[in-house]
């Protein structure tokens, strides 16, 4: 038998946060090679300013693989290909230029290219989006596609489940291409839009936008409002009337959107009716002032 | 690993009938397999891409097979597949059928059973590669052909292209994955 030359059986990984860890668990399941994996550096965390590998490392040491910091340093390792998921970090041309790249990317694109897509494809409203394979170039994930699978948006879905759906849908998408052996990568084709980082004050509640929207905000995770002066969190809350506006408290729905679980400033998240019973609202008391 | 006497033998390639004949069981574990397995380790050095090769591959209708994956020279004599599980889409290359690469459905995991050189019984689990391996040499055996593992429609494609692969070994021509389905 031969092994096909354009068949990667050597990889080197290149990730970093919590949804690059299982496309790796997945790779080394499936028997492939994994010569090194490459993750930031640690970071300093928490009250003792300890060292904190990211969850990359943590899950490359504990499959036994070696780790390193530097793009370099794993050029020169005889892999066959790249393979990178959220790494964090650019990787440059004369990188690409020593060792041929995979990206798994969560949209389908050309559609939400950049760092955000997942939390774009649900402000946007997609019904749809998805995970695919492409090869790295110099642009932003503007490389040729192998593949990609499709993804529906649940309409109360949050970000964090929809991710986790993705990356599992991804790494099955991966494993399956490594192991067929990279076919031909078309052109992405269609309008290309960009999935913009979100800033800190892009998660402010928007009262005089409908409902829909704002619900989409609050699945994103991370959206705020203010009560009394005080920034609160609303963490979760269900659509009643996706066309409503407006910013005032009726029982436990303000603007078409029932508030679920909120957090006010400097206390644990809560549920509606304990934040109602503790700081007794008034009927059609305002939020967001 | 490798000997003083061996020597590098030509693959018989697509259309040689000794490829589609059966090998017989080695009943007798001695010097001439030896010699035999030095061979197939030479030939195997010599070729493209190779990983594995069969007895039959040059002409030699003995149940042999050698392997190397990782520079660790393997060999089995007499082998069967005891167990086997899973499915696994996989693209197979063949030193016989130089130049194709076809998608092909088998298990993914095999237990393999047989002989060492010194003639004692060893098992050997292997899936992925390996695995596909094992089940491509093995088909070696039995006179069977990646080409005998295909649907009638991706075997009409397949032979098609490995045609054109023969025709035009000196053009430069693009190269096609013969997808499944």
């Amino acid at each position: 038998m031969t092994a096909n030359p354009d068949h990667p059986r050597r990889l080197v990984y290149f990730g970093t946060p919590d949804m690059a860890v299982p496309p790796l668990e997945a790779l080394v399941r499936a028997g492939f090679d994994v010569s090194a994996v490459v993750t930031r550096v640690d970071k300093r965390r928490g009250r003792g300013g300890d060292l904190m590998p990211s969850p990359v490392k943590r899950a490359a040491m504990a499959l036994g693989l070696p780790v390193l910091h530097s793009v370099d340093d794993a050029l020169g390792l005889g892999a066959d290909l790249g393979v990178v998921v959220a790494f964090g970090q650019l990787i440059r041309p004369p990188a690409l230029a020593a060792l041929p790249m995979v990206n798994l990317h969560f949209s389908l694109l050309p559609r939400w290219r950049g760092a955000a897509p997942v939390e774009r494809a649900i402000l946007a409203g997609d019904e749809a989006t998805g995970v695919c394979l492409m090869r790295l170039d110099e642009g932003l994930d503007t490389g040729p596609l192998y593949a990609c699978s499709e993804v529906p948006i649940d309409p109360d879905a949050t970000a964090g489940a929809l991710r986790d759906r993705l990356v599992e849908v991804g790494s099955a998408l991966l494993v399956e291409q490594l192991v067929a052996g990279l076919g031909v990568a078309h052109a992405q084709q269609g309008e290309a839009t960009y999935a913009a980082k979100l800033h800190a004050d892009d998660f402010r509640l928007d009262w005089s936008r409908p409902a829909t929207e704002r619900h989409r905000l609050v699945r994103v995770g991370g959206a705020f409002t203010t009560f009394r002066g005080r920034r609160m969190k609303v963490l979760a809350a269900d659509l009643v009337e996706p066309a409503a506006v407006g910013n005032g408290l009726v029982g436990d729905v303000v603007g078409g959107l029932r508030l679920v679980t909120v957090q006010p400033e400097s206390k644990s998240p809560m549920p509606f009716d304990a934040f109602a019973r503790g700081m007794r609202p008034t009927p059609g008391e305002e939020l967001g002032g | 690993m490798s000997s003083l006497a061996g020597m590098a033998y030509t693959i018989r390639t697509f259309g040689d009938p000794v490829l589609k004949s059966k090998a017989a069981a080695v009943t007798d574990i001695d010097g001439k397999v030896a010699r035999l397995v030095d061979e197939m380790f030479d030939t195997l050095y010599a070729s493209d891409n190779g990983i594995g090769l069969a007895a039959p591959q040059i002409g030699v209708q003995k149940q042999v097979f050698v392997w190397d994956m990782e520079d660790e020279p393997l060999v089995i004599i007499n082998p069967e597949i005891v167990e086997s599980s899973g499915e696994l889409v996989y693209d197979e290359g063949c030193l016989s059928i130089p130049g194709l690469y076809a998608e092909i459905l088998r298990p993914e995991t095999v237990l393999l059973r047989g002989l060492d050189l010194d003639g004692n019984t060893f098992e050997v689990e292997a899936d992925g590669l390996e695995g596909r391996l094992f089940q491509h040499e093995l088909d070696h055996l039995h006179g069977v052909l990646m080409f005998d593992r295909m649907s009638p429609e991706q075997r009409k494609e397949a032979l098609a292209e490995y045609e054109r692969i023969v025709a035009g070994a000196a053009t430069n021509a693009p190269k096609r994955r013969l997808r499944l389905r």
